[in-house]
Protein backbone atom coordinates (compact mmCIF):
# COMPACT_ATOMS: atom_id res chain seq x y z
CA UNK A 1 0.00 0.00 0.00
CA UNK A 2 1.41 3.83 -0.81
CA UNK A 3 2.71 5.95 2.08
CA UNK A 4 0.79 8.57 1.89
CA UNK A 5 2.50 10.45 4.40
CA UNK A 6 6.10 10.47 2.92
CA UNK A 7 4.13 11.55 -0.48
CA UNK A 8 2.36 14.36 1.60
CA UNK A 9 5.62 15.40 3.72
CA UNK A 10 7.05 15.83 0.40
CA UNK A 11 4.72 17.74 -1.51
CA UNK A 12 4.60 20.02 1.98
CA UNK A 13 1.32 18.92 3.52
CA UNK A 14 2.45 20.42 6.44
CA UNK A 15 0.07 19.25 9.53
CA UNK A 16 1.37 17.80 12.79
CA UNK A 17 1.87 14.53 13.21
CA UNK A 18 -1.71 13.34 14.42
CA UNK A 19 -3.61 16.04 12.06
CA UNK A 20 -1.93 14.49 9.32
CA UNK A 21 -2.51 10.85 10.18
CA UNK A 22 -5.84 11.88 10.60
CA UNK A 23 -6.24 13.74 6.80
CA UNK A 24 -4.77 10.65 5.40
CA UNK A 25 -6.15 7.66 7.38
CA UNK A 26 -9.30 7.86 4.77
CA UNK A 27 -6.99 7.49 1.79
CA UNK A 28 -5.98 3.99 2.97
CA UNK A 29 -8.97 2.35 3.35
CA UNK A 30 -10.09 4.40 -0.08
CA UNK A 31 -6.88 3.01 -1.41
CA UNK A 32 -8.33 -0.39 -0.50
CA UNK A 33 -11.27 -0.12 -2.31
CA UNK A 34 -10.01 1.00 -4.98
CA UNK A 35 -6.63 -0.68 -5.73
CA UNK A 36 -8.63 -4.57 -6.93
CA UNK A 37 -10.59 -2.38 -9.85
CA UNK A 38 -7.68 -1.40 -11.51
CA UNK A 39 -6.52 -5.07 -12.18
CA UNK A 40 -10.14 -5.36 -14.18
CA UNK A 41 -9.23 -2.75 -16.59
CA UNK A 42 -8.47 -4.36 -20.03
CA UNK A 43 -5.31 -2.71 -21.79
CA UNK A 44 -7.24 -0.38 -24.63
CA UNK A 45 -9.53 0.71 -21.78
CA UNK A 46 -10.04 4.57 -22.30
CA UNK A 47 -10.17 7.13 -19.88
CA UNK A 48 -14.34 8.76 -19.99
CA UNK A 49 -13.76 12.31 -21.35
CA UNK A 50 -15.52 15.01 -20.83
CA UNK A 51 -14.82 17.70 -23.27
CA UNK A 52 -18.41 16.09 -24.89
CA UNK A 53 -21.27 14.72 -22.49
CA UNK A 54 -20.55 11.88 -21.04
CA UNK A 55 -23.11 9.30 -22.56
CA UNK A 56 -22.20 11.06 -26.13
CA UNK A 57 -18.80 10.70 -25.97
CA UNK A 58 -18.94 6.96 -25.99
CA UNK A 59 -21.69 6.92 -28.46
CA UNK A 60 -24.20 5.34 -26.45
CA UNK B 1 -46.13 26.00 -5.89
CA UNK B 2 -44.61 27.14 -9.20
CA UNK B 3 -48.08 26.70 -11.28
CA UNK B 4 -50.59 27.79 -8.57
CA UNK B 5 -49.06 30.73 -8.39
CA UNK B 6 -48.34 31.51 -12.17
CA UNK B 7 -52.33 31.13 -12.22
CA UNK B 8 -52.90 33.22 -9.61
CA UNK B 9 -50.44 36.27 -11.71
CA UNK B 10 -52.22 36.10 -14.57
CA UNK B 11 -55.98 35.89 -12.88
CA UNK B 12 -54.73 39.32 -11.56
CA UNK B 13 -55.14 37.09 -7.91
CA UNK B 14 -51.85 38.19 -6.67
CA UNK B 15 -48.86 40.42 -8.09
CA UNK B 16 -45.46 39.24 -8.76
CA UNK B 17 -44.42 42.50 -6.25
CA UNK B 18 -46.78 40.91 -3.34
CA UNK B 19 -45.29 37.30 -3.92
CA UNK B 20 -41.88 38.63 -3.69
CA UNK B 21 -42.46 40.91 -0.62
CA UNK B 22 -44.12 37.90 1.07
CA UNK B 23 -41.13 35.55 0.05
CA UNK B 24 -38.79 38.89 1.30
CA UNK B 25 -41.21 38.68 4.80
CA UNK B 26 -40.66 35.10 5.11
CA UNK B 27 -36.45 34.95 5.25
CA UNK B 28 -36.58 38.09 6.91
CA UNK B 29 -38.68 35.93 9.77
CA UNK B 30 -37.63 32.71 9.37
CA UNK B 31 -33.75 33.35 8.78
CA UNK B 32 -32.61 34.17 11.84
CA UNK B 33 -33.18 30.57 13.07
CA UNK B 34 -32.95 28.49 9.71
CA UNK B 35 -29.83 30.38 8.40
CA UNK B 36 -30.53 29.61 4.69
CA UNK B 37 -29.56 32.65 2.84
CA UNK B 38 -26.32 34.34 2.74
CA UNK B 39 -27.70 37.33 0.58
CA UNK B 40 -30.81 38.38 0.39
CA UNK B 41 -31.47 40.76 -2.63
CA UNK B 42 -34.94 42.33 -2.11
CA UNK B 43 -34.07 45.74 -3.61
CA UNK B 44 -33.17 44.27 -7.06
CA UNK B 45 -35.89 41.51 -6.22
CA UNK B 46 -38.71 44.16 -5.73
CA UNK B 47 -37.47 46.58 -8.66
CA UNK B 48 -37.28 43.22 -10.65
CA UNK B 49 -41.58 41.96 -9.57
CA UNK B 50 -42.47 45.58 -10.63
CA UNK B 51 -41.07 45.39 -14.03
CA UNK B 52 -42.27 42.03 -14.63
CA UNK B 53 -45.80 42.64 -13.13
CA UNK B 54 -45.93 45.67 -15.92
CA UNK B 55 -44.82 43.37 -18.49
CA UNK B 56 -47.61 41.03 -18.12
CA UNK B 57 -50.22 43.53 -17.69
CA UNK B 58 -49.12 44.98 -20.98
CA UNK B 59 -49.05 41.00 -22.67
CA UNK B 60 -45.68 40.36 -22.57
CA UNK B 61 -46.12 36.44 -20.99
CA UNK B 62 -42.66 35.08 -20.44
CA UNK B 63 -44.20 31.79 -18.74
CA UNK B 64 -44.69 29.86 -16.23
CA UNK B 65 -41.58 31.18 -14.40
CA UNK B 66 -42.62 35.14 -14.89
CA UNK B 67 -42.17 36.97 -11.42
CA UNK B 68 -41.47 33.87 -9.74
CA UNK B 69 -39.18 34.43 -6.65
CA UNK B 70 -36.35 32.28 -7.08
CA UNK B 71 -33.37 31.82 -4.91
CA UNK B 72 -29.67 30.70 -6.09
CA UNK B 73 -27.05 28.72 -4.68
CA UNK B 74 -24.53 30.88 -3.26
CA UNK B 75 -21.94 29.45 -6.04
CA UNK B 76 -23.68 30.50 -8.52
CA UNK B 77 -22.03 33.96 -10.29
CA UNK B 78 -24.35 36.55 -10.03
CA UNK B 79 -23.38 39.99 -11.85
CA UNK B 80 -22.89 42.93 -9.08
CA UNK B 81 -23.84 40.44 -6.08
CA UNK B 82 -20.96 39.03 -3.74
CA UNK B 83 -20.97 35.09 -4.24
CA UNK B 84 -18.70 33.41 -1.96
CA UNK B 85 -18.91 29.58 -2.63
CA UNK B 86 -19.54 29.65 1.25
CA UNK B 87 -15.82 30.20 1.90
CA UNK B 88 -13.85 32.54 3.32
CA UNK B 89 -11.56 32.77 0.58
CA UNK B 90 -14.45 34.15 -1.47
CA UNK B 91 -16.23 36.34 0.82
CA UNK B 92 -15.75 39.91 -1.16
CA UNK B 93 -16.22 38.12 -4.00
CA UNK B 94 -18.41 40.15 -6.93
CA UNK B 95 -18.86 38.77 -10.25
CA UNK B 96 -18.61 40.41 -13.43
CA UNK B 97 -21.12 38.45 -14.87
CA UNK B 98 -23.70 36.40 -14.37
CA UNK B 99 -24.06 32.33 -14.67
CA UNK B 100 -25.50 31.18 -17.95
CA UNK B 101 -28.09 29.96 -15.53
CA UNK B 102 -28.94 33.12 -13.98
CA UNK B 103 -29.71 35.10 -17.48
CA UNK B 104 -31.61 31.77 -18.89
CA UNK B 105 -33.72 32.24 -15.43
CA UNK B 106 -34.25 36.14 -16.24
CA UNK B 107 -34.81 35.70 -19.21
CA UNK B 108 -38.03 33.18 -18.54
CA UNK B 109 -38.82 35.61 -15.48
CA UNK B 110 -37.56 34.69 -12.55
CA UNK B 111 -37.00 36.84 -9.83
CA UNK B 112 -34.06 36.32 -7.44
CA UNK B 113 -34.64 37.07 -4.11
CA UNK B 114 -30.98 36.07 -2.72
CA UNK B 115 -28.36 33.29 -2.41
CA UNK B 116 -28.47 30.58 -0.36
CA UNK B 117 -26.05 29.69 2.07
CA UNK B 118 -23.97 25.88 1.68
CA UNK B 119 -21.39 23.70 3.07
CA UNK B 120 -18.27 25.14 2.10
CA UNK B 121 -17.10 25.62 -1.26
CA UNK B 122 -19.77 23.04 -1.37
CA UNK B 123 -17.43 20.38 -0.46
CA UNK B 124 -19.99 18.29 2.17
CA UNK B 125 -23.07 17.42 3.38
CA UNK B 126 -23.83 19.34 6.25
CA UNK B 127 -24.15 22.60 5.51
CA UNK B 128 -22.73 23.17 8.75
CA UNK B 129 -20.40 26.62 7.45
CA UNK B 130 -17.43 27.67 9.44
CA UNK B 131 -17.61 31.22 7.58
CA UNK B 132 -21.45 31.80 7.31
CA UNK B 133 -22.93 29.66 10.24
CA UNK B 134 -25.13 26.18 9.87
CA UNK B 135 -27.70 25.78 7.67
CA UNK B 136 -30.80 24.21 9.47
CA UNK B 137 -33.35 21.65 8.59
CA UNK B 138 -36.93 23.46 8.60
CA UNK B 139 -38.51 20.00 9.67
CA UNK B 140 -36.11 20.26 13.07
CA UNK B 141 -33.48 23.36 13.39
CA UNK B 142 -31.38 20.75 15.54
CA UNK B 143 -31.06 18.40 12.07
CA UNK B 144 -28.66 19.16 9.00
CA UNK B 145 -30.69 20.35 6.26
CA UNK B 146 -28.10 18.18 3.95
CA UNK B 147 -25.67 19.53 1.75
CA UNK B 148 -24.17 21.01 0.07
CA UNK B 149 -27.38 22.70 -1.64
CA UNK B 150 -28.46 23.09 2.10
CA UNK B 151 -29.71 26.65 1.73
CA UNK B 152 -31.96 25.77 -0.92
CA UNK B 153 -33.31 22.83 0.49
CA UNK B 154 -34.04 24.83 3.61
CA UNK B 155 -35.36 28.04 1.67
CA UNK B 156 -38.09 26.10 -0.57
CA UNK B 157 -39.50 24.08 2.50
CA UNK B 158 -40.02 27.20 4.28
CA UNK B 159 -41.40 29.20 2.03
CA UNK B 160 -38.75 31.48 1.33
CA UNK B 161 -38.79 31.30 -2.36
CA UNK B 162 -40.51 28.93 -4.90
CA UNK B 163 -37.36 27.12 -6.39
CA UNK B 164 -33.55 27.34 -5.54
CA UNK B 165 -31.20 26.34 -7.59
CA UNK B 166 -28.32 24.09 -6.50
CA UNK B 167 -25.40 21.65 -7.72
CA UNK B 168 -25.03 18.39 -7.06
CA UNK B 169 -21.22 16.58 -7.49
CA UNK B 170 -21.52 13.85 -5.21
CA UNK B 171 -25.54 14.05 -3.54
CA UNK B 172 -25.55 17.81 -3.16
CA UNK B 173 -28.93 18.73 -4.61
CA UNK B 174 -30.70 15.17 -3.43
CA UNK B 175 -29.59 14.63 -0.24
CA UNK B 176 -31.09 18.42 0.95
CA UNK B 177 -33.93 17.38 -0.99
CA UNK B 178 -34.19 14.25 1.09
CA UNK B 179 -33.80 15.81 3.87
CA UNK B 180 -35.68 18.52 3.45
CA UNK B 181 -38.74 16.89 2.12
CA UNK B 182 -38.94 18.45 -1.62
CA UNK B 183 -37.87 18.13 -5.08
CA UNK B 184 -34.67 17.85 -6.33
CA UNK B 185 -33.40 17.17 -9.38
CA UNK B 186 -29.85 16.41 -10.52
CA UNK B 187 -30.21 16.66 -14.33
CA UNK B 188 -28.21 14.40 -16.96
CA UNK B 189 -24.52 15.92 -16.95
CA UNK B 190 -24.29 18.37 -19.98
CA UNK B 191 -27.92 19.18 -19.96
CA UNK B 192 -27.73 22.25 -17.75
CA UNK B 193 -24.57 24.99 -18.42
CA UNK B 194 -22.11 25.08 -15.55
CA UNK B 195 -20.54 28.83 -17.11
CA UNK B 196 -20.46 30.99 -14.30
CA UNK B 197 -20.98 28.31 -11.53
CA UNK B 198 -17.52 27.87 -9.18
CA UNK B 199 -16.13 24.10 -9.67
CA UNK B 200 -15.94 21.72 -7.75
CA UNK B 201 -15.43 18.52 -9.64
CA UNK B 202 -15.03 19.64 -12.84
CA UNK B 203 -16.78 16.12 -14.20
CA UNK B 204 -19.16 15.32 -11.75
CA UNK B 205 -21.08 18.68 -11.35
CA UNK B 206 -24.66 19.11 -12.27
CA UNK B 207 -26.73 22.40 -11.71
CA UNK B 208 -30.36 21.60 -10.77
CA UNK B 209 -33.15 22.53 -9.03
CA UNK B 210 -34.70 21.93 -6.12
CA UNK B 211 -38.49 22.98 -5.57
CA UNK B 212 -41.58 21.85 -3.45
CA UNK B 213 -42.90 19.47 -6.69
CA UNK B 214 -41.72 17.76 -9.16
CA UNK B 215 -43.21 19.92 -11.64
CA UNK B 216 -41.60 22.84 -10.35
CA UNK B 217 -38.42 20.95 -10.90
CA UNK B 218 -39.89 20.18 -14.70
CA UNK B 219 -40.49 24.11 -15.01
CA UNK B 220 -37.43 25.09 -14.00
CA UNK B 221 -35.51 22.78 -16.26
CA UNK B 222 -37.72 24.00 -19.22
CA UNK B 223 -35.75 27.21 -18.87
CA UNK B 224 -32.22 26.37 -17.65
CA UNK B 225 -31.60 23.15 -20.27
CA UNK B 226 -29.55 23.53 -23.72
CA UNK B 227 -26.84 23.98 -24.64
CA UNK B 228 -24.43 26.97 -24.11
CA UNK B 229 -21.37 27.84 -26.09
CA UNK B 230 -19.72 29.08 -23.03
CA UNK B 231 -19.71 25.29 -21.69
CA UNK B 232 -17.91 22.89 -23.66
CA UNK B 233 -19.31 20.50 -21.41
CA UNK B 234 -23.05 21.01 -22.82
CA UNK B 235 -25.10 18.84 -25.02
CA UNK B 236 -26.14 19.82 -28.40
CA UNK B 237 -29.22 17.29 -27.71
CA UNK B 238 -32.45 19.51 -28.47
CA UNK B 239 -34.57 20.36 -25.05
CA UNK B 240 -37.52 19.10 -24.91
CA UNK B 241 -41.08 20.17 -22.97
CA UNK B 242 -39.95 18.62 -19.22
CA UNK B 243 -43.53 19.53 -17.94
CA UNK B 244 -45.75 16.10 -17.18
CA UNK B 245 -48.39 16.57 -19.38
CA UNK B 246 -50.28 13.35 -18.07
CA UNK B 247 -48.03 11.50 -15.28
CA UNK B 248 -48.56 8.09 -15.48
CA UNK B 249 -47.06 5.08 -14.17
CA UNK B 250 -48.91 2.40 -15.98
CA UNK B 251 -46.52 0.06 -17.81
CA UNK B 252 -43.28 1.28 -16.27
CA UNK B 253 -40.60 -0.73 -15.44
CA UNK B 254 -39.19 0.51 -12.39
CA UNK B 255 -35.89 -1.71 -11.67
CA UNK B 256 -35.59 -2.44 -7.47
CA UNK B 257 -31.78 -2.93 -6.96
CA UNK B 258 -31.39 -6.65 -5.33
CA UNK B 259 -27.47 -6.51 -4.50
CA UNK B 260 -26.84 -2.64 -3.28
CA UNK B 261 -29.18 0.44 -2.16
CA UNK B 262 -31.47 -1.28 0.13
CA UNK B 263 -28.54 -2.11 3.04
CA UNK B 264 -28.04 -1.20 5.53
CA UNK B 265 -31.19 0.67 5.65
CA UNK B 266 -33.05 3.29 8.71
CA UNK B 267 -35.63 0.80 9.63
CA UNK B 268 -38.21 3.75 8.89
CA UNK B 269 -36.33 4.79 5.52
CA UNK B 270 -37.04 1.02 4.06
CA UNK B 271 -40.16 0.89 5.12
CA UNK B 272 -41.34 4.68 3.15
CA UNK B 273 -39.44 3.48 0.46
CA UNK B 274 -41.47 -0.33 0.23
CA UNK B 275 -44.40 1.84 0.93
CA UNK B 276 -43.68 3.86 -2.00
CA UNK B 277 -42.26 1.20 -4.59
CA UNK B 278 -46.33 -0.39 -2.93
CA UNK B 279 -48.07 2.95 -4.56
CA UNK B 280 -46.37 3.02 -7.63
CA UNK B 281 -46.95 -0.56 -8.44
CA UNK B 282 -50.74 0.08 -7.63
CA UNK B 283 -50.19 3.15 -10.53
CA UNK B 284 -49.41 -0.07 -12.85
CA UNK B 285 -45.91 0.19 -12.38
CA UNK B 286 -43.95 -3.03 -13.00
CA UNK B 287 -41.42 -3.24 -9.78
CA UNK B 288 -38.87 -6.14 -10.99
CA UNK B 289 -35.66 -6.86 -9.22
CA UNK B 290 -32.76 -6.38 -10.98
CA UNK B 291 -28.77 -6.58 -10.72
CA UNK B 292 -26.75 -3.53 -11.05
CA UNK B 293 -22.88 -2.73 -11.26
CA UNK B 294 -21.44 -2.31 -7.70
CA UNK B 295 -22.22 0.69 -6.33
CA UNK B 296 -19.48 1.00 -3.98
CA UNK B 297 -17.09 0.24 -6.01
CA UNK B 298 -18.62 3.12 -8.34
CA UNK B 299 -18.59 5.34 -4.98
CA UNK B 300 -14.68 4.14 -4.76
CA UNK B 301 -13.91 5.72 -8.35
CA UNK B 302 -16.08 8.51 -7.97
CA UNK B 303 -14.45 9.55 -4.86
CA UNK B 304 -11.01 9.25 -5.99
CA UNK B 305 -12.05 11.68 -9.28
CA UNK B 306 -13.70 14.14 -7.00
CA UNK B 307 -10.68 14.42 -4.73
CA UNK B 308 -8.08 14.95 -7.79
CA UNK B 309 -10.93 17.41 -9.45
CA UNK B 310 -11.51 19.51 -6.36
CA UNK B 311 -7.68 19.64 -5.63
CA UNK B 312 -7.07 20.71 -9.06
CA UNK B 313 -10.03 23.31 -9.09
CA UNK B 314 -8.98 24.84 -5.12
CA UNK B 315 -4.98 24.74 -6.42
CA UNK B 316 -4.94 28.54 -6.33
CA UNK B 317 -5.76 28.97 -3.34
CA UNK B 318 -4.15 26.34 -1.35
CA UNK B 319 -1.59 28.16 0.56
CA UNK B 320 -4.65 30.07 2.05
CA UNK B 321 -5.10 27.09 4.62
CA UNK B 322 -6.29 29.16 7.88
CA UNK B 323 -9.57 30.50 5.31
CA UNK B 324 -10.53 26.72 4.87
CA UNK B 325 -12.15 25.16 7.27
CA UNK B 326 -10.71 21.71 8.79
CA UNK B 327 -13.26 19.32 7.32
CA UNK B 328 -12.47 20.69 3.73
CA UNK B 329 -8.82 21.31 3.95
CA UNK B 330 -8.52 17.33 4.92
CA UNK B 331 -10.17 16.44 1.50
CA UNK B 332 -7.56 19.04 -0.47
CA UNK B 333 -5.20 17.62 1.08
CA UNK B 334 -6.44 13.91 0.12
CA UNK B 335 -6.95 15.58 -3.30
CA UNK B 336 -3.42 16.51 -3.53
CA UNK B 337 -1.23 13.78 -2.96
CA UNK B 338 -3.21 11.36 -4.68
CA UNK B 339 -0.52 10.72 -7.82
CA UNK B 340 -2.07 11.16 -11.38
CA UNK B 341 -2.01 7.65 -12.45
CA UNK B 342 -5.00 7.07 -9.92
CA UNK B 343 -7.21 9.79 -11.34
CA UNK B 344 -6.73 8.19 -15.03
CA UNK B 345 -7.29 4.87 -13.47
CA UNK B 346 -10.59 6.26 -12.22
CA UNK B 347 -11.51 7.31 -15.25
CA UNK B 348 -11.15 4.10 -17.50
CA UNK B 349 -13.09 2.32 -14.78
CA UNK B 350 -15.79 5.22 -14.79
CA UNK B 351 -15.92 4.34 -18.33
CA UNK B 352 -15.81 0.72 -17.90
CA UNK B 353 -18.51 1.33 -15.45
CA UNK B 354 -20.90 3.54 -17.77
CA UNK B 355 -20.95 1.43 -20.52
CA UNK B 356 -21.95 -1.69 -17.82
CA UNK B 357 -24.70 0.58 -16.04
CA UNK B 358 -25.94 1.45 -19.60
CA UNK B 359 -26.83 -2.65 -19.80
CA UNK B 360 -29.18 -1.92 -17.06
CA UNK B 361 -32.09 -0.16 -19.34
CA UNK B 362 -32.24 -2.63 -21.51
CA UNK B 363 -34.10 -4.19 -18.59
CA UNK B 364 -35.68 -1.52 -16.46
CA UNK B 365 -37.05 1.76 -17.56
CA UNK B 366 -36.01 3.45 -14.26
CA UNK B 367 -34.11 2.56 -10.95
CA UNK B 368 -35.87 3.37 -7.48
CA UNK B 369 -33.52 3.73 -4.76
CA UNK B 370 -33.64 5.45 -1.35
CA UNK B 371 -32.16 9.06 -1.67
CA UNK B 372 -30.16 8.81 1.37
CA UNK B 373 -30.04 5.35 4.31
CA UNK B 374 -31.22 7.63 7.14
CA UNK B 375 -32.95 10.62 7.96
CA UNK B 376 -31.43 13.86 8.29
CA UNK B 377 -28.59 13.26 10.83
CA UNK B 378 -28.85 16.00 14.17
CA UNK B 379 -25.99 19.09 13.69
CA UNK B 380 -22.74 17.99 14.69
CA UNK B 381 -23.57 14.35 14.35
CA UNK B 382 -20.33 12.56 12.65
CA UNK B 383 -20.94 8.96 13.41
CA UNK B 384 -24.40 7.05 12.90
CA UNK B 385 -25.64 4.00 13.38
CA UNK B 386 -27.22 2.59 10.27
CA UNK B 387 -29.39 -1.23 11.26
CA UNK B 388 -26.70 -1.45 14.22
CA UNK B 389 -24.01 -0.72 12.17
CA UNK B 390 -21.75 2.48 12.89
CA UNK B 391 -20.67 4.85 10.29
CA UNK B 392 -19.10 8.04 9.38
CA UNK B 393 -21.67 10.30 8.40
CA UNK B 394 -20.67 11.79 5.42
CA UNK B 395 -19.76 8.39 3.30
CA UNK B 396 -23.22 7.21 4.63
CA UNK B 397 -24.95 10.14 3.29
CA UNK B 398 -23.10 10.49 -0.20
CA UNK B 399 -23.09 6.24 -0.34
CA UNK B 400 -26.58 5.85 -2.59
CA UNK B 401 -25.95 9.12 -4.74
CA UNK B 402 -22.42 9.68 -5.12
CA UNK B 403 -21.89 7.13 -8.02
CA UNK B 404 -24.93 8.59 -10.42
CA UNK B 405 -22.67 11.23 -10.48
CA UNK B 406 -19.66 9.43 -12.40
CA UNK B 407 -22.68 7.95 -14.19
CA UNK B 408 -23.67 11.29 -15.42
CA UNK B 409 -27.42 9.68 -15.68
CA UNK B 410 -30.27 12.05 -14.15
CA UNK B 411 -31.89 11.26 -11.08
CA UNK B 412 -34.76 13.06 -9.04
CA UNK B 413 -35.69 12.67 -5.63
CA UNK B 414 -38.93 13.09 -4.19
CA UNK B 415 -40.46 12.99 -0.67
CA UNK B 416 -42.00 9.41 -0.08
CA UNK B 417 -43.19 9.51 3.80
CA UNK B 418 -42.27 10.53 7.01
CA UNK B 419 -40.61 8.97 10.16
CA UNK B 420 -42.61 8.54 13.45
CA UNK B 421 -40.66 11.74 14.66
CA UNK B 422 -41.54 13.81 11.67
CA UNK B 423 -38.39 13.49 9.19
CA UNK B 424 -39.18 13.69 5.57
CA UNK B 425 -37.45 10.14 3.49
CA UNK B 426 -36.43 10.41 0.04
CA UNK B 427 -36.57 8.49 -3.04
CA UNK B 428 -34.39 8.55 -5.38
CA UNK B 429 -35.14 7.67 -9.59
CA UNK B 430 -32.69 7.14 -11.90
CA UNK B 431 -32.67 6.87 -15.44
CA UNK B 432 -30.32 6.64 -18.76
CA UNK B 433 -29.07 9.73 -20.07
CA UNK B 434 -31.70 12.48 -21.11
CA UNK B 435 -34.13 10.79 -20.23
CA UNK B 436 -35.69 13.80 -17.63
CA UNK B 437 -39.34 14.47 -19.76
CA UNK B 438 -39.94 10.34 -18.82
CA UNK B 439 -38.53 10.79 -15.18
CA UNK B 440 -40.55 13.83 -14.41
CA UNK B 441 -43.86 12.48 -15.61
CA UNK B 442 -43.40 9.38 -13.29
CA UNK B 443 -42.15 11.23 -10.60
CA UNK B 444 -45.38 13.91 -11.05
CA UNK B 445 -47.47 10.49 -10.93
CA UNK B 446 -45.67 8.89 -7.96
CA UNK B 447 -46.02 12.07 -6.38
CA UNK B 448 -49.45 12.83 -6.91
CA UNK B 449 -50.10 9.96 -5.38
CA UNK B 450 -48.11 10.12 -2.13
CA UNK B 451 -49.62 13.25 -1.43
CA UNK B 452 -46.83 14.76 1.15
CA UNK B 453 -46.95 18.23 2.78
CA UNK B 454 -45.11 20.55 0.43
CA UNK B 455 -43.53 22.35 3.32
CA UNK B 456 -42.02 21.56 7.03
CA UNK B 457 -44.67 22.28 9.81
CA UNK B 458 -44.78 25.94 11.01
CA UNK B 459 -43.64 27.24 7.51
Amino acid sequence: MTDWKQIALALGVHENEAELNKTLEPLARLEEQFRPLISRLAPGSEPALTATPLMEDIGE
Amino acid sequence: MISHAAAALRNKKISSVELTEECLRRIERFNPALNAFVTVTGDRARARASALDAELAMGRDRGPLHGIPVALKDLVYTKGVRTTAGSKLFADFVPDCDATIVSMLEQAGAVVVGKTGLHELAYGITSNNPHFGTVRNPWDPERIPGGSSGGSGAAVVAGMAFMAIGSDTGGSIRIPASFCGCAGLKPTYGRVSKYGVFPLGFSLDHIGPLAPTVRDCAITLNAIAGHDPRDPTTSKRPVENYCPEQPSLRGVRIGRPENCYYAPLDPEVAQAIENALKKAAELGAEILPVRVPDVDELNAIARVILLAEAAAALEPHASRREDIGSDVLALLDQGRVLPATAYIQAQRLRRMFIRDFSRVWERVDFLAAPTTPTPAPRIGQSRISIAGVEQDVRLATTRLVRGVNALGVPALSLPCGLTAGGLPVGLQLIGPAFCERTLLEIGAALEDALSLPKRAPQY
